[in-house]
């Protein structure tokens, strides 16, 4: 019996290192995944150097891993080779992801064209997961309220109660989208992707945002995780947060897209829609770290 | 409060990190196919590229399918990437010279950023002189390689 609960134990916390990893690559590389450099340098970077920039984030991660860790464990030894050649490839699935559900890895594309893209977009994703227990805290000992058990935690949940809390979380969240929207808003590639995106992709952007919003905040076990799932404020259960975080989110972008003139009056609003969804993603990973920063 | 089944499952997990439990086994199985995956399709594509490989491109221009609008002519045409490396900057040229003979009479540029290899792009070349009595001719007139 002890066995079989070890076991389901393992799987549990084996999915919580690659979520935590997954999450935390995509707080480091979305960024990135968002400039059409890294569009161009995937399609055209020879074969080779593909090969080599794998082994370049293979040893970066292994660096990272010695350094920091993404598991939960202690590891060590060849832990340590293991635990890189996971994390580059969390890194090169999370990276497949992104750049499938952003239109640049269509059906039909040379083969060549997607794995380029995919590593030039995984070494930063790589970095993230590798060092995702550094990235943010864990869960068990941020604040002061969290390390001291059950008490704290009816304290915390007394206090997710009370309107300045969501206030804090809600200007948390406009704070960490508004620092991920001002390095992309400027930039042509949010019209680029919102003009060249399927219509049909648009939803299912929707819906990954809001999977890995939920993940970060939720599953992957960083700061605040217990707390947030104990309280019981309006906004605290964790579908309602996440659904209103990125609804603010969303304004935030659409707010940043304006301010750089991305959109205005005459625009029309079907292209208005998909800029603010394209924009929506990296504006909800930054709502979502911002509200683990309080 | 804990049982003593939990503590022993809970001190096993926490072994897992010395040995390894069969879920960082399927983990660690599952990332070697993926690394390996994407390592096997570069070594494929590396060797099956030739020596000395260029790009090249064809462009075709599909004349049968002209817009008129107003005063303006809408031809769209299609450049691809039939060589063996990718290429980035892809500026084609196109010429329009009468159906008689003699200078082009309209030229028009249109730089692609990027044409990966058997990757192709459409546009539209907009023009004033009517096709019917012109030749419309498309070359790429510079590109860069990685």
């Amino acid at each position: 019996m002890a066995g079989i609960a070890a076991e389901k134990g393992g799987w549990q916390q084996e999915a919580e290192d690659v979520v935590r990893g997954m999450t935390g690559g995509l707080l480091i590389g979305t960024p990135l995944i968002y400039t059409s450099e890294v569009w161009t340098l995937g399609a055209t970077i020879p074969p080779l150097q593909v090969l080599l920039l794998l082994v370049v984030a293979y040893a970066l991660n292994l660096g990272c891993v010695v350094w920091a860790g993404f598991r939960q464990g202690a590891g060590g030894g060849a832990h340590h080779f293991s635990d890189a050649l996971e994390t580059t490839a969390l890194a090169i699935v999370s990276a497949g992801l992104l750049l499938v559900v952003l239109y640049r890895i269509r059906l039909g594309d040379p083969l060549g064209i997607g794995v380029g893209r995919i590593v030039v977009a995984a070494i930063p994703i790589s970095l993230g997961i590798a060092i995702a227990n550094h990235l943010i805290s864990r869960n068990d000992s941020r604040t002061e309220e969290e390390s001291d058990g059950e008490g704290a935690q009816q304290s915390s949940t007394s206090l997710a109660n009370v309107p300045p809390r969501t206030l804090l979380e809600l200007g948390a969240t406009a704070a960490g989208a508004l620092f991920f929207c001002f390095n992309i808003a400027p930039t042509e590639e949010v019209r680029r992707l919102a003009t060249e995106l399927p219509e049909l992709y648009l939803p299912a952007l929707i819906l990954f945002t809001l999977l890995v919003t939920y993940g970060i905040v939720f599953v992957a076990d960083f700061t605040g995780q217990s707390r947030r799932r104990a309280s019981s404020g309006l906004l605290q259960h964790p579908a309602t947060e996440t659904a209103v975080a990125y609804l603010v989110s969303l304004v935030v972008g659409a707010g940043t897209l304006w301010l750089f003139g991305q959109i205005g009056p005459g625009t029309d609003w079907e292209l208005i829609y998909a800029e603010v969804i394209v924009i929506g993603l990296p504006a909800a990973i930054g709502g979502a770290a911002g509200r683990l920063a309080v | 409060m804990v049982s003593a089944g939990q503590d022993d499952a809970e001190d096993e997990t926490r072994e897992g990190r010395n040995g390894w439990t069969i879920a960082e086994r399927t983990t660690f199985a599952v990332s070697v196919l993926i690394v390996v995956a994407i390592a096997s399709v570069a070594i494929v594509q590396h060797f099956s590229r030739p020596a000395g490989a260029v790009a090249a491109f064809e462009i075709s221009i599909a004349d049968d399918l002209v817009e008129r609008r107003q005063d303006a002519f809408h031809i769209p045409f299609t450049i691809r990437n039939v060589g063996a490396v990718g290429a980035r900057e892809v500026t084609a040229r196109f010429e329009v010279v009468p159906a008689a003979g003699g200078q082009a009479v309209d030229e028009v540029s249109v730089t692609f950023p990027v044409l990966p290899v058997s990757g192709s792009e459409t546009g539209m070349l907009t023009i004033t002189d009517d096709p019917a009595d012109h030749v419309i001719s498309g070359r790429v007139e510079s590109y860069l390689v990685p």
